[in-house]
């Protein structure tokens, strides 16, 4: 996929997936490239870049295989802002499909 | 490259920024590869996915000026930590020069004559109003009118002094769009790149 189209659509993913659940950064790794090509390197930017722009708050978590991991949660910023992309994001690709079928 | 040289190249890239800053970019890399490995990917390919260290701390370190010089209250030090920003981006793209730092200096130009001129109206008026206040003193007969210019110079002197007020808050938001727009400008590079 064209890397400049890809990059806001993993953000997208990437704060609607946090607003369902708490997560770590290797659970959302695995969760988007069941379906999208991504990569470790990929992810950790995006969580930085979202953290710094208080759309998340993280803590430590104690875990069963090994030292703690980082978490990351939504907090009221986040949410307004995943609730803002993703309405413009079913616009858009309702309107893309629209016009691939060739409607009105 | 193995992950102990990615981390430990990581960690030298970073230095410059404060080290609570560093450890915590240190634990989370270390935590992504060790639940890749826990998840069967290999080690090569792991740190092959996480990038060239070196570029990955330039793009932290950048975004991390940045956002420091935008919690910055006070001017002066606004300023100064803006400029540690502008050379973190430069530093990254060394082609950004032309579209960072022309439209700076022209802000900076305009601020500049704006400040001068503040500060020149008040220093010139308190002169000239102690002048001829002074002059009164001198020669209290028929001076009365000279009290009145030596007003109105007084009265000129606090609209350098508001002026000054002006350009302080004019200076803040300026200071302010162009970190906004050194981030904009970041993510862009970053796409240039290809990095996603």
């Amino acid at each position: 996929m064209n890397s400049q189209f890809n990059k806001g659509v993993i953000e997208m993913c990437v704060l609607a997936l946090v607003s369902q659940r708490d997560l770590y950064g290797y659970e959302l790794v695995e969760t988007i490239s069941k379906r999208i090509e991504i990569s470790e390197g990929t992810i950790y930017p995006i969580l930085r870049r979202l953290t710094n722009e208080k759309f998340f708050e993280t803590y430590l978590k104690e875990s069963s295989e090994g030292p703690p991991r980082k978490y990351y949660k939504m907090t009221a910023a986040g949410k307004k802002e995943t609730e803002k992309l993703l309405s413009s994001w079913k616009k858009f690709s309702g309107d893309v499909n629209s016009i691939i079928k060739g409607g009105e | 490259m193995n992950k102990t040289q990615f981390i430990e190249q990581l960690r030298k890239a970073l230095s410059g920024i404060p080290q609570v800053e560093i450890d915590d970019i240190i634990r989370d890399q270390e935590e992504i590869i060790r639940d890749a490995l826990a998840a069967g990917r290999t080690e090569e390919s792991i740190i092959t996915s996480l990038g060239n260290p070196t570029e990955l701390a330039r793009n932290l370190k950048a975004e991390f000026k940045i956002e420091k010089a935008q919690d910055e209250i006070k001017l002066g030090a606004k300023v100064k930590a803006m400029f540690g920003a502008v050379g973190a981006v430069l530093v990254l793209a060394p082609f950004n020069l032309i579209f960072v730092l022309g439209p700076m200096m022209a802000m900076f130009g305009i601020l500049l004559g704006g400040w001068a001129t503040a500060v020149a109206i008040t220093v010139v008026c308190f002169t000239v109003a102690l002048a001829f206040f002074f002059f009164t003193i001198v020669m209290p007969t028929g001076a009365l009118g000279w009290v009145g210019i030596g007003f109105g110079f007084l009265g000129v002197m606090f609209l350098g002094l508001a002026g000054l007020g002006v350009m302080y808050m004019v200076s803040m938001m300026v200071a302010q769009l162009i970190l906004r727009y050194l981030k904009w400008n970041l993510n862009f590079v970053k796409r240039q790149a290809g990095a996603v």
